[in-house]
């Protein structure tokens, strides 16, 4: 009988980081059905063209480093399912493969690899394509039309909500309409209910934290409230903010990935504010249609601050708590004197 | 995965060891070994009692402390007796599974040991978060009351001790008490020691007691394997230690469990992707992962501020980690260091 020394514990939680990565997968599985209910079997060819892209360019850079490539590490199929959600229906398919090479080339790979990356693979890869393709990013076909797999696509463009926010209006789009996605937008980004059972799906079982994702659309939407950008106010307006462009979206799945967003509970409530604040910053004064990648980017170059000041925080807390522990114990032992 | 409370509760896996009936595997020349009583008289039945916890070489099963010292320590100044079964980690029911097996002894135990501490109040505990047991552990036994810890995994003695009204109180395991009560009634020896064995390569899980000195191999032969182990531990799932000569290592009167385990290499050791639920579940508020990261690329002098003396050992982080890192070994290293 062979046996090798380990260390305690030994029994470990079911699941794994792979399971992590398939169920952010699964999650997305569902904003792909609805793409593919929108626009036909080009939304599934996107897709899987992007997952295969960024699984070859991962397994290159692996070699390109001399490393031994884990085929364990699925994570660049959720980077790569992740990416045309984030783009319309007819996005060319060499677009998406760009992306994908930035997200994976430059974004993940000199870093370290999986769980090294401090920038986000997927908001880089949609920023980089977004300041060399910004006419083919932000023109999206209307949301019932059918794409053909290959060929040319034409169609005229409706105004997306995104835009008319842009500029300054108020979206004339019926409420049940921007619930269901049915809105010119993002393939992904426009289901607003599949987006937060999504949400939902996500935080329950464990793969996201609730804290940056809730922090981050609470301030989203106190900042729409105070600061409204069009004509529609109130409700109207934080309804409009969250509805339009990727702020569910980002706030979901490009959030939620634990990499790149601080470690802790309360700097991470931070975390998501400050993003609020930074895409709600951009909205006003920007002229982009899509800001919150960059958002997220700038953010995300600033989350050793924040686990800095987490940390020393919380260092300074469990210290407190064990000195009181102590003074607890020695009153405890050292009877008083009458 | 917990989502807003703190605290880990870990699936128990006591069945079927814990329902069992506790199977006696002890040495013959050994087991019948008696207390040699001179003069038990002086001083009173305080004295006695704690003259023949000596004399039987009692030890408690929780920490190796003898019985007698304790004794002699709650002498007079105790207000209440409590009986340990508090068997928090996975799969292992030494404490419990006797406790419910020999009723009589524990609370005859208990009797004694409030004699020595000249105090009324018993009390018994167990663990609340057991849901996978045939068997409920009861109210009282033999009249005395049975009190459940709460909370998730680890169960420190604050937590346990919450439930008990105030005053100096004598913690005794349950296995120790057993053993005391027969010391007085039987003069025997304490030569052997309750085990559970468990794990998924046993064939038949049980809670034993074993003679001390008994080596590994033979208690992991009387239970049966049922395929060749990778791993075999002595002592708790999450506590205790692996060890690579099972020919060799005896049973002492510490060894709560011997677990034979099987484990999926493949699926082991991926990189850490940050996802904090180490730092979310330390008892000790530390941040396992700093700690893990800084261990691996030797950077030890840059520890000051994560606190790793702080660390109480328990394992959670290890478990907890989707990764399958070896987490606690960094933290117990920069413990060391």
């Amino acid at each position: 009988m062979k046996l090798d020394s380990h260390p305690a514990p030994h029994i470990r939680v079911a699941g794994s980081t792979r399971g992590v990565m398939w169920d952010c997968a699964f999650a997305l599985s569902f904003l792909y059905a609805m793409a593919i209910y929108y626009h036909g079997p080009r939304a599934f060819a996107l897709g899987a063209w992007a997952a295969v892209c960024c699984l070859v360019f991962d397994r290159l850079c692996s070699r390109a480093l001399g490393k031994r490539h884990d085929r364990r590490d699925v994570s660049a199929v959720v980077t790569g399912l992740i990416l045309p959600l984030m783009m319309p229906a007819s996005i060319p398919y060499l677009v998406v493969a760009i992306a994908c090479a930035f997200a994976i080339f430059v974004a993940k790979a000199p870093f370290g690899g999986t769980g090294h990356n401090v920038f986000n693979p997927a908001a880089a890869g949609f920023s980089f394509v977004a300041f060399l393709f910004g006419g083919l990013l932000f023109t999206y076909p209307p949301p019932t039309m059918v794409l053909p797999v290959l060929g040319q696509i034409e169609f005229t463009a409706p105004v997306s909500p995104a835009f008319v926010m842009m500029v300054g209006g108020t979206p004339g789009h019926d409420v049940l309409d921007m619930i269901l996605g049915n809105y010119p937008g993002p393939m992904g980004g426009t289901n607003i209910l599949i987006l937060l059972a999504c949400l939902l799906y996500l935080v329950f079982r464990g793969t996201v934290r609730w804290a940056v994702p809730v922090s981050f659309f609470v301030s989203v939407s106190v900042l729409a409230l105070l600061f409204p950008r069009g004509p529609a106010t109130g409700l109207a307006s934080v309804g409009f903010e969250l509805a339009t462009g990727l702020v569910l979206f980002g706030g979901i799945f490009l959030l939620g990935d634990p990499v790149t967003t601080p470690v802790r509970v309360p700097t991470k409530i931070a975390f998501g504010a400050a993003t609020g604040v930074m895409v709600m910053l951009f909205r006003h004064f920007g002229n982009m249609e899509e800001q919150i990648a960059y958002a997220i980017l700038l953010m995300n170059a600033s989350v050793w601050a924040f686990d800095r000041v987490g940390e020393k925080f919380a260092a300074k807390m469990r210290r407190r708590r064990r000195e009181a522990e102590l003074e607890a114990e020695r009153d405890k032992t050292i009877p008083k004197k009458a | 995965m917990p989502i807003f409370q703190k605290g880990l509760v870990l699936e128990q896996h006591k069945e079927p060891a814990m329902s069992g009936p506790i199977i006696r595997f002890v040495n013959p020349q050994s087991d019948h070994q008696e207390i040699e009583i001179t003069k038990l008289a002086a001083g009173g039945e305080q004295q006695a009692i704690i003259e023949v916890a000596r004399l039987a070489e009692i030890v408690d099963e929780r920490d190796g402390r003898p019985l007698y010292k304790m004794l002699e320590r709650a002498l007079d100044s105790t207000d209440m007796v409590i009986a340990d079964a508090v068997d928090d980690e996975p799969y292992i029911s030494s404490r419990l599974g006797p406790l419910l097996a020999f009723r009589e002894d524990v609370a005859a135990g208990l009797d004694l040991c409030c004699r020595v501490g000249s105090c009324e109040q018993k009390g018994i505990m167990a663990y609340k978060m057991i849901a996978d047991t045939e068997t409920r552990i009861p109210r009282s036994i033999e009249g005395i009351r049975v009190t459940k810890v709460r909370g998730g995994y680890p169960t420190t003695q604050q937590t346990r001790l919450k439930n008990f009204p105030e005053g100096k109180k004598l913690v005794v395991g349950a296995g120790a008490l057993i053993h005391l009560a027969r010391a007085v009634r039987l003069r025997k020896v304490q030569t052997s020691t309750f085990v559970t064995v468990a794990g998924n390569c046993i064939t038949n899980p049980m809670n034993l007691e074993v003679s001390v000195g008994m080596t590994v191999m033979q208690v992991l032969e009387r239970c049966g394997l049922s395929e060749t182990p990778t791993r075999i531990v002595c002592g708790g799932s999450m506590t205790g230690i692996a060890i690579i000569d099972a020919e060799h290592t005896g049973v002492t009167y510490t060894t709560k469990a011997i677990l034979a385990v099987r484990e999926d290499k493949w699926d082991m050791h991926y990189n850490c992707i940050s996802c904090g639920r180490c730092v979310q579940l330390c008892p000790a508020g530390l941040n396992p992962m700093y700690i893990h990261r800084l261990m691996g690329r030797g950077r030890a002098a840059g520890l000051g501020d994560y606190d790793p003396q702080l660390c109480i050992g328990c394992g959670t982080c290890s478990y907890i980690c989707p990764s399958k890192l070896e987490v606690a070994d960094s933290v117990r290293r920069a413990k060391g260091s």
